[in-house]
């Protein structure tokens, strides 16, 4: 039974004419997780943080606005995803949020001019951040240390303009990684070693890893037990698809290796590849479909894998160039899977409706799936709920 | 019987070689074009009158029965295909497979590829493995131009227009076709890879095709021109494989010329033709961004 959680000790907050919720984040904190909630009116947009149990009730709220100025708000908001690596960044006592501790918000003014970003997620990275600018001709990438600051990278190697676009970040076995989506070749996938973060950008996978523009781009990377664990999207166009155009799984491996999880059989270059799982590109369904959120947690104790498949629902852009701009339309239905194993998933039943949204963050917690979404009105809480087993 | 192996794709996409280079392995056997899913029956394939359709056949029997292709063991293949005219397409591949003893049979044969030949195998051969290959749509539209031309001579314009059009169809077809395939049953091998690095291609290919990587195994699929389809056959047989492979058979290893999706389609010069979006969104689902 799957339902939409309900605010709970606190009211909803107040503003004008509010018009979309959005969860951007959440992330394990306590026996539940905290949500940063992004509402946007016509008077502008402001950040909440929300202190979810593990049903997804919203037991505290904190609006950031309240507490720092416009641009260190949201700067904030997104560092404190990471909260659970980053205990200096906030603390929160009882059920509330009494605090931010930011040990030097001029130094993050430097890293954003009032365009939209996006930072890696901390798990795992230690005292690191990234975060992307996109800027008109081409992204910006700057990597932030949390004592020795923040710098511009060098992102020639990446071959960044207007058509390759980063589209996510991750931070595993010591390494930045950065995705680039192609719609016409295929996404890349490149690695930092952090260790010396001057030096060469390595190529971790090309082409779409030799599926080419049927994986155009990477929205969603996670670390998990087995690896770091990748979901693609093929954004198919305007001209009418032939074949399966579903989105797949990979696994980087330790070391640059690669598997194949989820997906189509091929040949590459790197060896033959067979899914582990057995199951073809869209877990078996050949719509165009995308995976852009992956949680990675602990089910009945045991480390589990949640991905959310879930289908286009827009008008396609006729220009395969322009085919990125049809990453915000993946909102129609919804489907989740869940493994403890790369080889095994299952798929969770639930009542969503078909117009939740665009899943936007998930995370496991001792009781159940919490999933953030959009969700159009001032009072809703953009989250609902999931229970496992 | 092994599950046979059909290369599928358009004309002019390296099947021949890459057909001749898997049926090396010491475990499989690489046919010529042989032609037995056009029509119903291999009598009526016989009676199609199509001197080219039925060659790679009676070079096929006349090698696997009566052990050489000469003259006169083409002329007594002709006769003992003749006396199974009632069999099925399917059933003499079977009874090929069993006459190599009992070997992985590899077909390249281009007309399996068209929609009614390849239901027609799907439905006898529900658990055979299907080999897309592909080629960029500028090289392989360019080569059969250049086939047709060779001989017609001069081709109207009209046809000349309606032939671009070939490789996507052809292509949309057959990536339809492999969607609707069980898991590992349908593989898309760029052309291209093929030639930057055959023994690579070649060892997935045994992985895939449950062949054996035995010492050697690999080695003989790296000389498709030791095939016996790789020359022309005798006089009353010459036919039944690409014309251009049989006279030089060899594996010529490297990466192939770099071709574009931009720009007018030079061989219809002044035509100013151009590939359309469905064609380029196609090229670029089978890899071919440039």
């Amino acid at each position: 039974m799957t339902r939409a959680a309900n605010i709970r000790e606190t009211e909803p907050v107040n503003m004008e004419s509010p018009e979309l919720g959005v969860v951007r984040a959440l992330v394990p904190a306590q026996d539940g997780c905290l949500a940063e909630i992004e509402r946007i009116g016509a008077g502008g947009g402001v950040v909440e943080l929300a202190r979810l149990d593990a049903t997804g009730n919203a037991r505290a709220m904190v609006r950031l606005g309240d507490m720092l100025g416009t641009l260190e708000q949201e700067i904030a908001a997104r560092l404190l995803s990471g909260v659970s690596d980053a205990p200096d960044l906030v603390r929160a006592e009882g059920a509330g949020l009494v605090g931010l501790a930011l040990s030097d918000p001029s130094a993050l003014k430097t890293l954003r001019d009032g365009r939209e970003g996006l930072f890696g997620p901390s798990a795992g990275s230690g005292p690191w951040w990234a975060l992307v600018e996109h800027c008109a001709g081409a992204d910006l990438l700057h990597l932030l240390h949390l004592s020795d600051g923040v710098r511009r990278l060098d992102c020639g190697p990446l071959r960044l303009d207007a058509r390759r676009r980063i589209t996510a970040i991750a931070f595993f076995d010591g390494a930045l990684f950065v995705a680039v989506a192609d719609p016409l070749a295929g996404f890349d996938l490149f690695r930092l070693d952090l260790a010396a973060p001057t030096g060469e950008w390595v190529t971790v996978l090309c082409r779409g890893a030799h599926r080419f523009a049927l994986n155009a781009a990477v929205f969603a990377m996670r670390q998990t037990p087995a690896g770091l664990l990748i979901g693609t999207a093929a954004l198919a166009g305007g001209v009418a698809p032939v074949g399966n155009w579903g989105p797949e799984l990979l696994l980087v491996l330790p070391g640059g290796t690669w598997d194949l999880v989820m997906g189509q059989p091929r040949f590459t270059p790197d060896g033959l590849k067979l899914p582990a799982s057995a199951r073809l590109a869209g877990m078996d369904r050949a719509g165009n479909a995308a995976i852009k959120v992956i949680a990675q947690g602990l089910v009945e104790g045991c480390p589990a894998t949640v991905v959310a498949v879930q289908d286009f629902d827009g008008a396609n852009k006729a220009d395969r160039a322009e085919v990125l701009a049809d990453a915000m339309d993946y909102r129609g239905p919804v489907r989740f899977y869940l493994s403890h194993d790369p080889a095994e998933w299952r798929e969770l039943p639930h009542a969503l409706p078909d117009g939740l949204g665009e899943v936007t963050a998930l995370c496991l917690t001792g009781r159940g799936l919490v999933i953030g979404h959009e969700a159009l009105g001032a009072s809703g809480l953009p989250v609902s709920f999931l229970p496992l087993p | 019987m092994r599950q046979p192996l059909f290369i599928i794709c358009p004309g002019r996409t390296f099947s021949s070689v890459v057909c001749s280079a898997i049926g090396q392995h010491p475990e499989a056997y690489g046919l010529p074009e042989v032609n037995l899913f056009v029509r119903d029956t291999v009598g009526e394939l016989m009676a199609s009158g199509r001197v080219g359709a039925i060659t790679g056949l009676k070079r096929t029997i006349a090698e696997l029965n009566f052990g050489a292709q000469t003259v006169e063991t083409v002329e007594a293949a002709t006769a003992w295909i003749e006396e199974r005219g009632a069999m099925s397409g399917a059933q003499m591949l079977r009874l090929l497979g069993e006459l190599s003893g009992g070997r992985m049979i590899v077909d390249k044969t281009p007309t399996n590829s068209q929609e009614k030949a390849l239901l027609r195998i799907a439905e006898a051969f529900p658990e055979a493995r299907f080999l897309h290959l592909t080629r960029h749509p500028r090289a392989t539209l360019r080569s059969q131009y250049k086939a047709i031309q060779s001989r017609r001579g001069k081709i109207p314009r009209k046809m000349l227009i309606e032939a671009t059009g070939r490789w996507l169809e052809r292509h949309r077809w057959l990536v339809e076709f492999g969607a609707a395939l069980g898991p590992g049953q349908y593989l898309c091998l760029h052309g291209e890879w093929f030639f930057e690095d055959p023994r690579r291609i070649l060892e997935q290919v045994c992985d895939w095709a449950e062949l054996s990587r035995a010492p050697g195994a690999v080695e003989r699929m790296m000389h498709p021109e030791e095939s016996p389809y790789a020359r022309p056959g005798p006089e009353n047989a010459p036919y039944g494989n690409n014309p251009g492979f049989m006279e030089n058979p060899h594996l010529r290893i490297g990466a192939p010329s770099a071709e574009t999706l931009d720009g007018p389609l030079e061989w219809l010069d002044g035509l100013d033709v151009y590939f359309d979006a469905e064609t380029r969104q196609l090229a670029h689902q089978l890899g071919y961004a440039g």
